[in-house]
């Protein structure tokens, strides 16, 4: 190349560099697939589909019964997200199946999934995989007191109010007043399993149930313990989110007005921002978080011993970076946690941090040695877990590391520096003393 | 003149498999437009087309015309390539502001027009010919035309073959023909609408070139009524559509769709909102018979609905002048229409429904006795039941318009804990005189409460499809005792949260004797060697038979010397160095030690 005269080269060094720009866009890019009942799907849902390949995904859209469906190719995963928008597909074509989704997300894929009121029998046993359970088939959700205007008479079109949000910015975008569009059926989850996540609560009015049929059975799902849409994040910082509505992602409902009973206005649903929001949270492009170095020394050193002595004083460093639009920043929050662990945690402490995302603290090692972890384990909702162990030895103080001269030892010591300082005396005496003369005469 | 077209889309409405449901409301226009309007930013020509041509279909002035025309001018200078001919060309037509034909560019079209281009290029080459100005030899186009569909006999080349023949002057049976082929290859979606694989650019494509075709050989197309309503249903599904490449299809079916001379298919639709109530009792729609969807109970058949002369297009029929009850009601229309082009306008179903509103009567609250509650009020008193007692509430939901007791979807009681939040929903159930009863026992009732004890609030709420004023009422405050709840003894979950800090508490030292009693025993210790020192004073102790040899003062020095090495050892040297030195030392004081020792006892015995 570099024989090359520089004029002719230009051009190929400017290929080379539109080939490299390539390449590393799609390096960063994530590969999505989309499943969906009917090729329609692509043009109800173009907002939403749209809004990922503008952040870069590269999206495969393709019927859920494919027979050339798959997810990985020689063991590994070809696809790092999955949106399924096919509620009533029977059955998954190609190698697609309930386990290999499963798997899927167990290898760390993110999955997003729309069901509707007439889903089939498939998708509700994906989603019991992931913890969440929709209502039985014809159920919908039904509130007559929050309902829009362009509803077809049922109060299945619900304009749920954004109160219902999960409480985080990561997920769901800044808050607003702004209802949301929704039709569909409602998600029951396990109030005690943690790493499930009420992403939006229906309104405590409503209720789930077949429209047409009078209520006879107790709903099996009602008022705030019903979820619209329902997250998990698995222990593996998988995530998989589930909407009981496919509308809630389509064109219609994110361009739509938004008329409630009470008469409020809105000129647009609050649905485009928080399926945004909420589609960059759930394949991983906001809420993420990595520890990039752990120091530790001793105050005023700059490298680790290689056992620390109980009761000195040692200082935890922890760079944390957090993702943001697609960049590593530097991470700031007051509430990072340092634990120094031998089984249990002896010391648990709230580190400081500075502009550079370096989280500090300064601790003296507890007088009880042993092995002991530096252990940092952020959870939080929303941002994936953090969780970053180092191991380091505490011994108890070497025989010379004792106070020598203890006050009360005293009387010991001078008895043992008196006996040696008689000793010599007493020799010196014993061996060179010379009688008197008179005693000599005397004798 | 599109515009108007439009409207009369509109005329009527519906939500059956046979008539299209909806039409291009203004508000659907108004955001059509939007999606256009970037393209008057002049960077891209083919958005320039799609949007002049679709601000014409929506009768919608352009801003900046000159601007456009000359931008659509100067875009089709020498050298321009056939598509970008066709598309300044389309646009040019579309703003009314015609391109004039150069020689390049007429020889470019012709040449483009040959055997084994493909349908799409030839369909751009004979537009760009017609918009030109360009004769055409229809014989050598139909040649080509049907080398083009030998070789690619897809849906959209057909669809830009129906276009190529529509603009041809002469016979093109050949290609008119071929319709029927391409309608065939159209998926049905819900049985109720008609699409073809690739979405609504094709679909779109297809359908106005077949209609265009049709008009050109003056023969109906070979689409049925029911597949034509079937079309327009998926036009207008897909009217939130958002490029603007979709808009300009879009509005050239649907505008196609409104003045053809074979199918025009009519909407009918509720006019007024869907729900009627007294407040608005007119519906203003076409009938035929109305049903009830509960009971199949007939309220009007056969009844003409009166024109209404405010609005064309509009019919009336007052409903509630028949005091219908509330509920859904299934109405069917049909329109006898002296047009033969109209399609989908016959049994066209509707549903409305009546609501009325609901008073709450009779409400009774309370444990042992009953309290009275009216209607929107709150009882002032805080209800107080441990577990031996029950709660019981009692209601009627009474119809205001028909003064009985009705039945409703949701009567549901809300409980909701106020310090926690915490709600908990039970059904209310009627008995066989429409009295809603609810009560619960609160000492089987501990698993809902989790046996949390404390104040509840206690809400009913009232709602139903069909009723104006669906209701949430807090009716009491109770304040409920469960035995041997103190509070919530769930463990502490963390899992999310900051856990509590954890500061390690460090053994405390021994206690240690006062040092008072130390420097006393440490005076009592050095005692004996001071009294020893003062003895031997007082006896007059010497050394005066010290002999004056090396060895025996390296001896001395050398005892000295190891019992300062023991010192040593007390306070810095570790073992193994000090027993060093003590060899050194030793080796050196027994030498020493033995000669002067020997010395000494040679001397004594002298």
């Amino acid at each position: 190349m570099s024989t090359q005269p520089s004029g002719r080269d230009s051009p190929a060094r400017m290929l080379r560099l539109a080939v490299f720009v390539v390449c590393l866009a799609s390096a960063l890019g994530f590969n999505t697939l989309v499943l969906v009942d009917t090729l329609a799907t692509r043009e109800t849902h173009s907002i939403f589909l749209k809004s990922l390949q503008e952040r870069g995904h590269e999206v495969s859209v393709k019927a859920a019964d494919d027979p050339s469906l798959q997810l990985s190719r020689y063991g590994e995963y070809i696809y790092q997200n999955l949106v399924i928008l096919a509620p009533g597909v029977e059955e998954f074509g190609g190698a697609l199946s309930v386990e290999t989704i499963v798997e899927f997300v167990d290898g760390g894929g993110n999955v997003l999934v729309a069901g509707s009121r007439d889903a089939a029998d498939l998708i509700r046993e994906l989603v019991t995989e992931v913890g969440v359970e929709m209502d039985e088939e014809g159920a919908a959700v039904i509130d007559h007191l929050h309902y829009d205007a362009n509803d077809d008479g049922q109060h299945t079109l619900i304009a749920a109010p954004s109160s219902g949000l999960i409480e985080s910015e990561v997920m769901v975008g800044p808050r607003d007043a702004v209802p949301l569009l929704y039709r569909g059926t409602g998600l029951i989850t396990d109030a005690d399993n943690p790493l499930v996540l009420p992403v939006l609560r229906a309104p405590s009015t409503a209720y789930c149930y077949n429209p047409t049929q009078s209520i006879s059975d107790y709903p099996h799902a009602t008022g705030q313990n019903m979820l619209l849409v329902a997250a998990l994040q698995a222990r593996n910082n998988a995530r998989v989110v589930v909407s009981g509505s496919l509308e809630f992602f389509s064109d219609a409902f994110i361009m739509a007005s938004v008329q409630t009973p009470q008469g409020a206005f809105y000129e647009r649903s609050g649905n485009g921002k928080v399926v945004e929001a909420l589609s960059q949270w759930v394949f991983k492009e906001e809420g993420v978080l990595r520890v990039v170095s752990v120091q530790h020394h001793l105050q005023g050193e700059k490298e680790p011993p290689v056992a620390y002595t109980i009761k000195q004083d040692v200082e935890y460093k922890i760079k944390v970076e957090r993702l943001v639009d697609g960049v590593w920043k530097p991470f700031m929050s007051n509430d990072l946690q340092v634990e120094f662990v031998r089984i249990d945690p002896f010391i648990r402490l709230i580190m400081t941090p500075n502009k550079d995302g370096v989280f500090s603290v300064t601790f003296k090692v507890p007088d009880v040695y042993g092995v002991y972890q530096f252990k940092v384990e952020y959870n939080r909702v929303g941002f994936t877990r953090l969780f970053s162990t180092t191991q380091v030895s505490v011994r108890p103080f070497t025989h010379v590391e004792y106070e020598r001269f203890i006050e009360c030892a005293y009387p010991y010591y001078a008895s043992a520096f008196s006996m040696m300082v008689g000793v010599f005396l007493f020799s010196m005496v014993f061996l060179h003393h010379k009688e008197s003369p008179h005693k000599t005469k005397a004798e | 003149m599109s515009r108007a077209a439009l409207v009369i889309l509109a005329l009527l409405g519906v939500s059956s498999a046979l008539s299209p449901s909806t039409y291009l409301t203004p508000g659907d226009k108004e955001r059509l437009k939007l999606v256009l309007d970037p393209a008057w930013s002049l960077s891209d020509l083919a958005q320039v087309l799609y949007a002049s041509a679709g601000y014409k279909h929506l009768g919608q002035e352009i801003p900046n015309a000159e601007g456009v025309c000359n931008f659509v001018k100067s875009s089709a200078g020498d050298g321009a390539t056939v598509e970008t001919l066709f598309l300044a060309s389309s646009a040019g037509k579309a703003l009314g502001c015609p391109i004039a034909a150069s020689v390049s560019s007429i020889q470019a079209v012709s040449e483009a027009i040959r055997e084994g281009a493909s349908s799409q290029e030839l369909f751009h080459a004979v537009s760009a010919a017609t918009n030109l100005g360009v004769e055409l030899d229809t014989a050598k186009v139909l040649r080509a035309t049907q080398m083009a569909l030998k070789k690619d006999d897809s849906v959209l080349s057909l669809g830009y073959a129906f276009h190529v023949g529509a603009q041809l002057k002469g016979e093109v049976g050949s290609i008119f023909e071929r319709i029927e082929d391409a309608i065939v290859q159209a998926d049905e979606v819900d049985g109720r609408m008609l699409q073809f694989e690739g979405g609504l650019s094709i679909t779109a494509l297809v359908l106005s070139g077949a209609y265009k075709l049709a008009e050109t050989s003056n023969k109906t197309p070979p689409i049925k009524p029911d597949q034509a309503v079937k079309f327009a249903n998926y036009l207008m599904s897909r009217k939130s559509v958002q490029l603007s490449k979709g808009v300009y299809y879009l509005l050239e079916a649907v505008s196609m769709f409104t003045n053809n001379k074979f199918h025009v298919p009519v909407a009918i639709t509720l006019a007024s909102n869907v729900a009627v109530s007294a407040e608005a009792p007119q519906v203003q729609v076409t009938a035929d018979s109305a049903t009830r969807v509960a009971d199949e109970v007939v309220i009007i058949s056969k009844e003409p609905l009166t024109p209404l002369s405010t609005a064309d297009g509009v019919y009336e029929l007052d409903v509630m002048s028949r005091g219908p009850d509330r509920g859904f009601y299934r109405l069917v229309v049909s329109v006898d229409a002296s047009d033969s082009r109209l399609v989908g306008h016959s049994a066209a179903q509707l549903t409305f429904k009546v609501l009325t509103a609901i008073d709450i009567q009779g409400v009774e609250i309370g444990t042992a006795d009953s309290d009275q509650v009216r209607y929107p009020n709150t009882l002032s008193a805080v209800l107080v039941a441990d577990q031996h007692q029950r709660v019981m509430l009692r209601f009627v939901v009474r119809d205001t318009a028909s003064g009985r007791p009705t039945e409703v979807h949701q009567a549901f009681v809300k409980i909701t804990h106020i310090d926690s939040k915490r709600e908990i929903i039970f059904v209310a159930e009627t008995d066989s005189n429409d009295i809603y009863k609810f009560d619960i026992d609160v000492s089987n009732s501990m698993k809902e409460f989790g046996g949390v004890s404390g104040v509840y609030s206690i809400e009913l709420i009232i709602g139903d499809a069909s009723i104006s004023n669906p209701t949430l009422w807090h009716i009491a405050d109770l304040s409920l005792t469960f035995p041997g709840s103190i509070a919530p003894s769930s463990p502490q979950d963390f899992t999310y949260k900051v856990r509590p800090e954890i500061k390690h508490v460090f053994r405390s030292p021994d206690p240690r004797p006062s040092s008072v009693m130390s420097t006393t025993f440490t005076l009592l210790c050095i005692l004996p060697l001071l009294l020893l020192v003062l003895i031997w004073v007082k006896l007059g102790v010497n050394i005066s038979n010290f002999p004056i040899t090396v060895t025996a003062v390296v001896f001395h020095i050398g005892l000295a010397g190891i019992l300062a090495l023991f010192c040593l050892f007390w306070v810095q040297l570790d073992m193994f160095s000090t027993l060093r030195y003590l060899l050194m030392v030793g080796i050196v004081t027994f030498f020493c030690g033995n000669s002067m020792l020997s010395n000494i006892a040679a001397k004594r015995k002298e």
